[in-house]
């Protein structure tokens, strides 16, 4: 190696970056928890967003189907109430009155 | 891949929190070191570096183990790298002339003199070119490694280090050619 390899070297080994930072892999933790609760928003604001659409839907639905007793709109009723049920025990703590109708007609049909 | 990188790997697609810092306890030194000298300012490339991290964690799925663990997350670096070029490359021109100034009578050959000189000489070449050397010179890949973080031809970037090896040592007051013959093949 000659001296202005060396010299080359030793401008490089000058300004490495420390071994061991635990400092820096906080800040990326709190990066990631941030981008986590930012993402985690998003999709509540996007549930918030769909479930107003439905819930409008859902209205006219139910007024139809009193107005027409049409199958298709009841089950697109029932399908939205479904899914408002889910997302609302995802994202809200909800208990989902889906899965609590169904096991009690599960209970039911059990016992009989 | 070795077999510590591998069960890092296998950890963190488990969702392993614990891996993930393992992880970067053992890459951040090499993905800063080489943000830090491609970029040539501290803030920036740790910034970078912490973003590179956190897509290396979110799409960790996509790694398919075909390069090493650093290799890939040099390759995700160099890509962030890229795309925030723009908004550095004005300030780096100012921090250059700052250092140059801060060194003050330091005198030719001295430590913090061939510091400066070596930055400037970096900043100088153009930026995959500069990514080349940094990976081979300063954080000890091998050409074949640094091909595939940067995403060049392993020909080309064996050319852009001995080039680039060539202009650093000009820069440190060496001759051209003398050591840029002694580059020899690392794949």
């Amino acid at each position: 190696m000659t001296e202005f390899e060396t010299r080359l070297q030793r401008a490089f080994a000058a300004d490495a970056s420390p071994a061991t930072d635990p400092l820096f892999r906080i800040q990326v933790s709190l990066r990631r928890e941030r981008a986590a609760l930012r993402r985690h928003l998003a999709e509540a604001l996007g549930f918030v967003c769909v479930s107003a659409v439905l819930a409008v839907l859902v209205l006219q639905a139910v007024y139809e189907v009193v107005e027409s007793t049409s199958v298709r709109l009841l089950v697109i009723a029932i399908l939205t109430m479904a899914y408002v049920a889910v997302f609302a025990r995802r994202y809200l703590g909800i208990p989902s009155f889906v899965e609590d109708l169904s096991a009690r007609v599960r209970s039911v049909i059990w016992r009989h | 891949m070795d077999s510590e990188d591998a069960e890092l790997v296998e950890g963190i697609r488990k969702g392993s929190e614990q891996a993930f810092n393992l992880m970067i306890d053992r890459h951040q030194q090499a993905v800063r070191g080489f943000l830090r000298r491609l970029l040539g300012n501290a803030a920036d490339a740790d910034d970078i570096a912490q973003e590179t991290f956190l897509a290396a964690w979110q799409h960790i799925h996509g790694y398919r183990g075909g390069a090493t663990l650093r290799s890939w997350l040099c390759a995700i670096a160099w890509r962030k790298a890229k795309g925030a070029q723009r908004a550095w490359v004005r300030r780096r021109t100012r921090e250059a002339e700052y250092q140059a100034d801060a060194v003050g009578d330091g005198g030719p050959g001295t430590w913090a003199e061939d510091c400066v000189a070596v930055q400037q000489a970096l900043l100088a070449l153009p930026i995959r070119q500069r990514a080349a050397v940094v990976l081979c010179l300063a954080e000890g890949f091998t050409h074949a490694e640094a091909a595939k973080a940067v995403g060049t031809p392993l020909g080309t970037l064996k050319s852009h280090v001995i080039r680039g090896k060539a202009l650093l040592i000009r820069a440190l007051g060496g001759d051209l050619g003398q050591d840029a013959e002694k580059e020899g093949p690392r794949d």
